[in-house]
């Protein structure tokens, strides 16, 4: 969201013939792809300013870019109206020379006009004296003529005023509608603000007059709106206008609103609407959108698929804005319907669609507000389950609002949890955690959330929790040199202004915590082999050794291999892992400055000039140099890699000679002609993970078991959602997937120099 | 690289990616390099006005989806046109490579 606003500054003034659109769309892709860089380079420091700078320096100006997207698709409008212009101006030109030319005709004319009159006056006035003269001559009672009449005058011109009518003016403005969007809109609440009877009449009356059909959905539009105030009670009935209009665009957009009213989508069924229409006709507008809910919610209930596909909906505002639809939802039972239809998001493997429903029924459960006996049964599980739920945003969501004030002291643990102890990408997290917190005004969160600034001082918590937690708290803006030092500074400087207790707070001390967690990695540096180039950290190795020997996992992380990641993989060790199992984690050597921008981890088949030791011949090492100091189940020996670091995992694991009895890799590439011919790996196991949703295509990893199956491996692949990265179930997916390797994987071809210790299950 | 190489061709990359599917601004760039190993040096951002332009021009069609994380995100999707585009494009770039090295005396390469 910082990113999407920077985009609005940086765009031209707004025009009337922008579409509606135009610019939220434009920030919301650029700011969606500044997002997805942060969070990779975020993988691979903790800088957030660093990260920042490399993400500007790949993507280019944003500001300009936008601007340019913005002008591109303006282009044509811009050319038309500067035509347009240019053309009124000619023709105001002609007019006026035309209006002068006809002024002075008319004046040549009425000089004219008032010759021939006065010469018409004379002249009768002659005539007339003349038959005067004659007819006095003449005898009387014979064709006796009328005395002379005066000329008559010519009445003055009558000139009639129009009365300033709320009606007339109204359907005046409606019959003037151009396609400017705008002006639609605002003559749509004109509408609405009249007396309801009065606007409803005056919209039928005119509707047929509004020319464009931009400007009959934008009039739809308003009326649509009302049902987040004070709702138009004909509402419907403007619905019915759209619904009948001869445009399918303008029906396409009353079918929409309608969603929030009668409860149906009659775009899959549009004969639908006008039964839906005789079935309430001559209803109040309440009464039938309570029915319409009721019908809803017994076929929600039904488990019928049109209900729940509404159910997806983004928002029913009705069921959001309306008391009266609410309280409608809670004496239907709609809370109790939903219910269950939430529990998939406690599976793992839950698909996207069912994913998708409970997003929805959760989005509706957060629009009703039920009571905390419901909120603590139905949402609390799926928040507890932990952020690796796929709804657990949308779950937190509903916990928004002073009413649910009762979560505080649970969210706030969560929040602890999720920045000491960071599991994945915890941007989302925090700043839902944190927005949510903050929705319950309790001053006394200040200072913990300062205290997790202090602790973690990377852009998430400086901007999620200084902007989303602490601003709504303090007033105080987002400024990135807010850090953990300058947040205590004001806290000392400000607290009385807030009540006790909070005033009293002190800022708790979380450095020891982290700290201690540090230490509770339970790992330590070792240089494998006494080169220092070949460094590892081992973890696992303070438990008892098991019988037959300690399974070891080789762990190449991805990224820039570096030791940053030493928390999410201490976290694999201590969440993944089954019992008996010791961890490396190898740290990428770094040989020039130029290499880990290009090669994290070069191999025999993708070498760097500079470098002193192959991937392969590094991996070896490390478990070469482990099994001085412990004695090793070398039927269980494997190396785990995710995207740079697949590649030297698929490397090391097709090598002819290798103490590798299987590898694990996730979201990475496969390029077999770096590697040792696929025969090689006959006998071992790999297991293969990768989201469709990748960048890096499906077919890497299917081509990796197909050419590893051809060759006698064990090959599977599994998939998950999300994309590049960790997503969902991540430690349940590396379990599962260890569990695999470990039931699959077949003897090892005995390496020519070493010597297999007698290993078991 | 020299960029005059790659005048042209940006179009054929985003099409390319997309006959293997829909995507977006982001995966596109990504895929682009990871496929190209980072030899074609573009800057991110320079895809979005081509992408657009590929939308005006009816050689994609675009559509929003809700991200998890809370955003919208924009995929783009070929269409049958924007394939025969790209199939075009396939040989113009073709025969160019071929005239081209014939020249410059590099035929074996392409064995």
């Amino acid at each position: 969201m910082y990113w999407h606003d920077e985009f609005e500054s940086a765009l031209p003034p707004p025009r009337d013939d922008e579409p509606a659109n135009l610019r939220c769309d434009i920030a919301d892709e650029l700011a969606d792809h500044l997002e997805c860089a942060m969070q990779r380079e975020l993988r691979s420091t903790d800088d957030a300013n660093q990260a920042r700078s490399n993400v500007l320096a790949r993507f280019g100006n944003p500001h300009r870019i936008a601007r340019q997207l913005w002008l591109d698709s303006m282009k044509g409008r811009i050319m038309t109206q500067r035509i347009l212009i240019a053309t009124n101006v000619i023709l105001a030109v002609a007019t006026i020379a035309v209006a002068v030319f006809a002024v002075s005709v008319v004046r040549e004319s009425r000089q004219f006009q008032a010759g021939l009159v006065a010469e018409l006056r004379t002249t009768m006035g002659q005539m007339l004296d003349e038959r005067t003269v004659v007819l006095a001559a003449q005898p009387t009672g014979v064709n006796a003529a009328p005395v002379a009449a005066a000329a008559p005058e010519v009445p003055p011109a009558v000139v009639d005023e129009t009365d300033d009518d709320p009606h007339e003016r109204s359907s005046q403005h409606l019959a003037e509608l151009t396609d400017n969007w705008r002006a639609a809109f605002a003559a749509g609440n004109e509408l609405l603000s009249l007396p309801p009877e009065q606007g409803i009449a005056i919209l039928r009356e005119n509707w047929q007059r509004i020319e464009h059909v931009s400007s009959r959905q934008q009039i739809i539009k308003a009326f649509a709106f009302s049902v987040m105030q004070d709702l138009h009670p004909h509402m419907i009935d403007v619905m019915h206008l759209g619904m009948t209009d001869e445009s399918p665009e303008v029906q396409t957009w009353a079918m929409g609103y309608l969603k929030w009213m009668a409860f149906e989508d009659f775009a899959k069924d549009f004969a639908g609407y006008e039964r839906w229409r005789e079935r309430h006709e001559d209803r109040p507008q309440q009464e039938v959108m309570v029915a319409s809910l009721n019908d809803w919610v017994n076929r929600l209930e039904a488990g019928d698929e049109s209900a729940t596909a509404l159910l997806r909906e983004r928002s029913m505002l009705s069921l959001r804005d309306q008391p009266f639809m609410r309280e409608a939802a809670q004496n239907i039972g709609l809370p109790m319907v939903l219910e269950p239809l939430v529990q998939p998001a406690a599976e793992p493997r839950a698909t996207q669609q069912q994913v998708a429903t409970v997003k929805g029924a959760l989005a509706r459960i957060g629009e009703m507000k039920p009571d905390e006996a419901y909120m603590r049964r139905v949402i609390l599980p799926i928040v507890s389950a932990g952020t690796t739920s796929p709804v657990f945003t949308e779950a937190l969501f509903t916990l928004e609002g002073e009413q649910h004030a009762w979560a505080r002291d649970i969210l706030l643990e969560m929040l602890h949890e999720v920045v000491l102890r960071p599991q994945r990408d915890m941007t989302g997290d925090v700043f839902t955690l944190a927005r949510v917190l903050a929705s319950y005004r309790d001053p006394s969160l200040i200072p913990h959330f300062i205290a997790l600034v202090a602790a973690n001082n990377t852009y998430e918590t400086v901007y999620g929790i200084g902007w989303f937690g602490l601003n709504p708290l303090t007033g105080v803006g987002y400024d990135e040199t807010h850090d953990g030092e300058w947040w205590k500074q004001w806290w000392n400087e400000n607290r009385q202004r807030y009540p006790e207790p909070a005033r009293s707070m002190a800022i708790p001390d979380l450095g020891a915590a982290s700290a201690g967690r540090d230490d509770a990695a339970s790992s330590d540096i070792r240089s494998a082999g006494g080169n220092e180039h070949m460094r590892y950290r081992l973890y696992g190795s303070d438990a008892d050794s098991p019988e037959y020997g300690y399974k070891l996992i080789v762990v190449l992380p991805g990224g820039d291999g570096s030791d940053d990641f030493r928390f999410f993989v201490g976290e694999i060790q201590e969440q993944a892992l089954p019992e008996g199992y010791l961890l490396a984690q190898l740290i990428a050597p770094v040989w020039d400055p130029n290499q880990p921008e290009r090669v994290v981890w070069p191999t025999q088949g993708l070498k760097w000039p500079t470098m002193q030791f192959s991937t392969e011949q590094f991996i070896e090492a490390v478990i070469d140099d482990i099994a001085e100091t412990h004695e090793l189940n070398e039927r269980h020996i494997y190396a785990l890699g995710w995207s740079s670091g697949g590649p030297p995992v698929y490397a090391t694991a097709m090598q002819e000679q290798t103490r590798l009895s299987g590898a694990f890799v996730i979201m990475s590439v496969f390029h077999p002609q770096q590697y040792s011919p696929a025969e090689n790996a006959k006998g071992r196991a790999f297991y293969i993970l990768h989201s469709p949703d990748d960048f890096i295509a499906m077919r890497f990893p299917e081509q990796a078991v197909q050419t590893l199956t051809a060759a006698g491996a064990s090959a599977t692949l599994q998939t998950y959602d999300g994309g590049h990265g960790w997503h969902g179930d991540v430690f349940g997916m590396i379990r599962h997937g260890i569990e695999w390797l470990e039931q699959a994987g077949q003897s090892p071809k005995a390496p020519a120099s070493h010597s297999s210790s007698t290993g078991g299950d | 690289m020299d960029s005059r190489l790659l005048s042209g061709t940006v179009d054929m990359l985003i099409l390319d990616v997309l006959s293997r599917g829909d995507s977006y601004g982001y995966q596109i760039a990504q895929t682009v390099m990871a496929q190209s190993r980072d030899f074609f040096e573009l800057k991110e951002g320079s895809l979005y006005p081509a992408l657009h332009r590929l939308e005006r021009q009816g050689w994609c069609k675009a559509y929003w989806v809700d991200t998890s994380e809370g955003r919208r995100r924009k995929y783009y999707k070929i269409t049958p046109k924007g394939g025969a585009a790209l199939k075009t494009k396939r040989e113009q770039w073709s025969k160019f490579a071929s005239a081209v090295n014939g020249v410059l005396g590099m035929n074996h390469v392409l064995a």
